[in-house]
């Protein structure tokens, strides 16, 4: 009984864990060019140096260490980072149906990407061309920081967020980007187009190991610095003011806070357009099953997240290989139905 | 000691609060009483710290209130805001246990002491069970045992101060007798100061040590429920006639009755 609720956590955040790594070793396994796991530790230690003796060298291990091993490192950190992100905003927002894409973070990070891709290089060629690889997620942060301050603001009434508004808030906010980055779609050339459609539908296509370690630099501390928060997010819950009694900086936590969510949003958006759903999808099943606790629901989260994006860019891969189907979309088919499910089950629940 | 000094406080050009002095001592039940809108919760919640008053001066033990570290108060006084919703389920332990957030004790102290704190709330049947499907009346006395579990200590040295607005407004008859003798007895034993307020006249006069009453943003009355609920004071303030008896059980407590003509 003494450490009865640490035990658990431990022992089921080492089960998600355990499961995400057999998805991921899965992922690097599966693709238009069959491997097995022998060959995916074969191409693993190849890469790490200690080739066996016995093990060719083939084109097999390049298409997994070049190829399908950064799509999952960043389909990892993308699967972490909007599931930790949208549990964060439920409890921020006292609302289980804030998410980074409902309520406008994403298309928000996605116009500031967008707007870079085609003003920059005519506004400013100079800064554009020396920090090309930060000023995308720059200003993809710079996006999802004034979206999320805005449907915040927007959204927070009398100390909770009511679902309608904050919904229309974003609804709001979702239009407005994506007005604004249809606007920019007409001046775009069309290689520039091409980019804005991998934007607005997503995807984990990345080979360039600089861009996933700018992206791992500020998403892993990001989600590790969120952990710090889970006494205050289950404070929170309570009220803003029952969190202040009980001796939290609601105020200042709160800043921290849209300003995490935002980076970590914001970089992931400019590596990988706009994967919806997770960020609502995540925590809502997990808290199904093992209740709203954020020192065990935050960092399952995580995880669960981004077994969920692995197997969604499986599905993507092989659905109809050898082409592929946008990660995006898959997401969206699973998340769609489910928040309506959410919406019906939610209106029940006030008319009860 | 809580000691508030020309408090004024306002909200937009509405004076919530008028010059009000006071000192609130521990180990007193303290209850505040007084028609809607008389001020009660906005006297509450200033000495809660979530509004500020525009004048006057509020010190917690000598220090300015604004001057207390948000960690150090939470250790020193706990409040239960009048309604408060939560709509993600927790169940009512892990409920409890947040008022043992701002405690460095070990996992182990903190889970007997929120189990002893739902024991005493007559709510350990309920500890299980989802904080969301609780009754009204459930929920109160599950938040009051939060708030009791933040302030305890045990030890009983250190000061400290329990914040109450209104505890009672869910609860049946029988456990609202219950919760205040149990915070009467908890006021004097573990040494906190008791601030509550309360609609029901005739628990305040059973049960407290000293009766605020307060109209219109203004301090009426202060002392002793003998002494400040007279049917001048009470017909005054609530615009009501009044039959004051003695207590059956006990003379010296007034037994308020309206009149209805």
């Amino acid at each position: 009984m003494r450490t009865y609720r640490h035990t658990r956590t431990r022992i089921l955040l080492a089960g998600f864990s355990l499961l995400l790594l057999i998805t991921a070793m899965g992922s690097l396994a599966v693709g238009t060019i069959s491997t097995n796991i022998g060959d995916v530790f074969s191409a693993l230690g190849a890469a790490m140096g200690s080739r066996g003796p016995d093990s060719p060298a083939s084109g097999l291990d390049q298409i997994i260490v070049h190829i399908r091993l950064p799509r999952l490192v960043l389909g990892i950190l993308v699967g972490i980072g909007l599931a930790m992100s949208g549990t964060v905003m439920q409890a921020l927002f006292r609302n289980p149906m804030a998410d980074p894409g409902l309520l406008g973070v994403s298309s928000g990070a996605a116009l500031g990407a967008v707007s870079v891709i085609v003003l920059g290089s005519a506004i400013a060629p100079g800064p554009f061309s020396v920090m090309g690889d930060w000023m995308l997620p720059a200003a993809a942060f710079g996006g999802s920081l004034t979206s999320l301050w805005l449907v915040y603001r927007l959204a927070r009434f009398n100390f909770r967020t009511d679902v309608a508004t904050m919904l229309l808030a974003g609804l709001a906010v979702n239009a407005i980007a994506g007005a604004l980055i249809g606007l920019l779609s007409y001046i775009a050339s069309d290689a520039e187009l091409r980019d804005l459609i991998f934007w607005s539908l997503g995807s984990l296509e990345i080979t360039d190991w600089w861009k996933l370690s700018i992206t791992a630099a500020i998403v892993a501390p990001g989600c590790l610095v969120m952990l710090r928060y889970s006494g205050a997010l289950n404070a929170n819950l309570l009220g803003e003011n029952e969190a202040r009694h009980l001796g939290f900086d609601i105020e200042r936590i709160r800043v921290q806070l849209i300003v995490l969510v935002a980076m970590v949003v914001g970089v992931l958006v400019a590596m990988s357009g706009v994967i919806g759903f997770i960020g609502l999808l995540v925590p809502h099943l997990l808290r199904l099953v093992f209740g709203p606790d954020h020192r065990l629901l935050l960092p399952a989260a995580g995880l669960f997240g981004a077994v969920l994006v692995i197997v969604a860019d499986i599905a993507a891969r092989t659905t109809v290989a050898p082409a592929e189907i946008p990660i995006g979309i898959i997401t969206a088919i699973l998340g769609g139905p489910f928040f309506l499910w959410l919406l019906i089950r939610h209106r029940r629940r006030q008319v009860a | 000691m809580f000691a508030l000094h020309q408090i004024c406080v306002d909200a937009g050009d509405a004076r919530l609060l008028h010059d009000l002095s006071l000192e609130l001592p521990a180990t007193r039940l303290c209850m505040v009483v007084g028609p809607n809108g008389a001020g009660k919760t906005t006297l509450l919640r200033t000495l809660g710290g979530d509004i500020s008053p525009s004048e006057g001066t509020i010190h917690l033990d000598d220090q300015p209130l604004a001057d207390w570290p948000i960690r150090d108060l939470a250790l020193a006084r706990g409040v239960l805001p009048q309604y408060s919703s939560l709509d993600f389920p927790f169940s009512a332990l892990d409920v409890v246990l947040m008022g043992r957030l701002p405690h460095a004790s070990d996992e182990q102290t903190d889970r007997e002491i929120a189990l002893e704190m739902l024991r005493l709330c007559d709510c350990h049947h309920l500890t299980e069970r989802a904080f969301p499907t609780l009754s009204g009346g459930e929920q109160q006395r599950v938040q009051t045992a939060r708030v009791l579990a933040q302030v305890w200590n045990g030890a009983g040295s250190a000061r400290r101060f329990l914040l109450l607005d209104e505890p009672v407004s869910a609860l049946d008859l029988s456990h609202q007798y219950r919760l205040l003798q149990l915070l009467r007895q908890l006021t004097r034993e573990e040494g906190l100061g008791t601030v509550c307020t309360l609609h029901n006249l005739n628990l305040a006069a059973q049960f407290a040590d000293r009766c605020l009453i307060l109209d219109n943003g203004r301090l009426i009355a202060d002392g002793h429920p003998s002494e400040v609920l007279t049917v001048e004071t009470l017909s005054n303030v609530f615009d009501l006639d009044f039959w004051i008896q003695r207590h059956p059980q006990d003379p010296a407590i007034p037994l308020i009755v309206p009149r209805i003509e």
